[in-house]
């Protein structure tokens, strides 16, 4: 997942820190934010066993509403925690005695 | 070492986060009672649910579109599409007197389509397709789903304003109702072969009800009899509550399930007041949950098991929530002004109900026309039975 924001001169961040933490919570806005202008809220009737459209098989039309579904509870759920998991992050380790992690390399920017 | 101790303080961060969050949750979703029901005039839900409900009955291709998702699945959800929004708008007609005569045009627009449809294509084009796979015990074989909530719906256009066509059509479906209840060998009519539902005697029993409000006949006694009976022999032993579903002969079927029982504890109001609160107050205590400020409804009460079907909808496995009975509960609730039930119910509507709202016009994604009709019921419902508890009409 870093990976994908990362730049070619800039080092991966560690997957403990609060930037890691934060680009998850960008990359699920983003996937909400294209499932939404996509239409795909549309197909959430699957819930009730009712097909979200008619112009589409039953199977398409489930794994789009599934898929709404996971990605808007991604948005609901997970990002808020992410972004309140690096805040806590970023606190503890402005208050925390700084480790030689910390300053290594592999983690250049606690964000 | 460190890499570890990082990683685990990261975890304990997302935990701690997740603490705080979650509790939190609903306070996005959360809205005062009055969004969605209010004692007077109609609330701000119900005018965008009705407008929605409206333009499906201005726009002949929308509405083609929309049944025929529903239809896909069950053909009776077109049908008590059809009863719900009525029932609703006639509940609408006497909370907002000022636009009666729109409430009233789309009323008789959907009755006159329904009985053209039933005489056309006959009753089993709104049954699900097994209605066809047996016979019916009693003969001729009719449907108490249909004649019921056909007579309820034709009763309620009648109590916003009299319609000298309807009443003589009211008139023919209760005699049908009753003479075949007296006729029948167990006091219980079939909906589909052998297949009884208390959700339809309910109805059936408010209709009858409301014609001798309207008429002046004296069925009370029609009424009380089949209550004792319903009371002493429909009645699940363990959890106390009416059953759903049973045999002619009242071998019960299904158990009590919350997709019908919510509907059947407010139908019971104008039949057994006391009888009817309790019903609400022990499906409430086993089927109701709230659980992180979000309110739903298992399908079951812990003492029956029993498959997911057409009714219950999916069941979210560890929290036993059933889409059916979830959505259904808002009546209950609302018949029994448990506004603290009904503020956790709402949001969990706005927060896995998907709301798509177009001006002014709401619609629930996770949910179809019949289940957004019961839903404007819910925030509706009041004014006839009220009218009805009033007294008989002079």
């Amino acid at each position: 997942m870093s990976m994908f924001f990362s730049r070619s001169t800039r080092k991966r961040r560690s997957i403990a820190s609060p930037g890691y933490l934060l680009e998850w919570a960008v990359l699920l806005t983003v996937l909400f934010v294209l499932a939404q202008l996509f239409g795909l809220r549309q197909f959430t009737s699957v819930l009730n066993g009712t097909i979200g459209s008619t112009n589409l098989n039953w199977q398409t039309a489930s794994f789009l509403g599934a898929a709404y579904v996971f990605i808007y509870l991604g948005f609901v759920l997970v990002v808020p925690i992410l972004i309140l998991a690096a805040g806590i992050l970023k606190l503890w380790q402005r208050a925390g005695p700084k480790t030689k992690a910390d300053e290594s390399p592999a983690n250049p920017q606690q964000n | 070492m460190n890499a570890l101790r990082r990683i685990f303080i990261a975890l304990l961060a997302v935990v701690i986060a997740g603490a705080i969050w979650l509790p939190c949750l609903h306070l996005v979703f959360t809205k005062p009672v009055s969004n969605f029901r209010q004692a007077m005039g109609l609330s701000p839900k119900a005018r965008e649910l009705a407008a929605r409900h409206l333009q499906l009955w201005n726009e002949p291709e929308l509405r083609q579109k929309e049944l025929e998702r529903m239809r896909a699945s069950n053909a009776e959800w077109d049908f008590m599409g059809r009863s719900y929004l009525v029932w609703s708008l006639a509940n609408m007609a006497l909370r907002d007197p000022q636009s009666k005569q729109v409430y009233l045009q789309t009323m008789d627009q959907i009755i006159d389509e329904t009985l053209r449809l039933e005489k056309e294509k006959g009753m089993y084009f709104f049954l699900m397709d097994y209605a066809k796979a047996s016979h019916y015990v009693i003969k001729p074989e009719r449907s108490l789903f249909l004649d019921g909530e056909i007579a309820l719906m034709l009763a309620s256009r009648r109590m916003v304003e009299e319609k000298q066509g309807y009443k003589k059509l009211l008139t023919e479906r209760i005699d049908i109702i009753t003479q075949r209840l007296k006729d029948s060998p167990h006091f219980v009519l079939e909906s589909y072969p052998d297949e009884c539902w208390m959700f339809d005697h309910c109805v059936a029993l408010d209709a009858v009800k409301m014609a001798d409000y309207h008429d002046g006949t004296d069925l009370s006694k029609l009424i009380r009899d089949w209550i004792a009976m319903a009371k002493q022999k429909l009645v699940d032993g363990q959890s106390g509550l009416l059953l759903s579903s049973f045999t002619t002969d009242h071998q019960a079927l299904g158990g009590p399930q919350g997709s019908s029982l919510w509907m059947v504890s407010h139908c019971l109001q104008i039949l057994d007041a006391d009888f009817a609160r309790d019903q609400y107050q022990r499906a409430r205590k086993q089927l109701g949950e709230i659980t992180l400020g979000f309110g739903y409804a298992h399908e079951w009460p812990n003492t029956v098991t029993g498959p997911a079907n057409i009714d219950s909808g999916p069941i979210v496995p560890v929290f036993n929530i059933s889409a059916g009975s979830s959505g259904m509960v808002f009546i209950g609730a609302s018949a029994f002004e448990d506004d603290a039930f009904i503020r956790s119910l709402n949001a969990t509507l706005e927060f896995v109900g998907f709301p798509s709202r177009k001006d002014g016009r709401l619609k629930y994604c996770a949910s179809n026309q019949v289940g957004d009709a019961a839903f404007l019921y819910a925030a509706t419902l009041g004014p006839l039975w009220e009218k009805i508890e009033g007294g008989r009409k002079l």
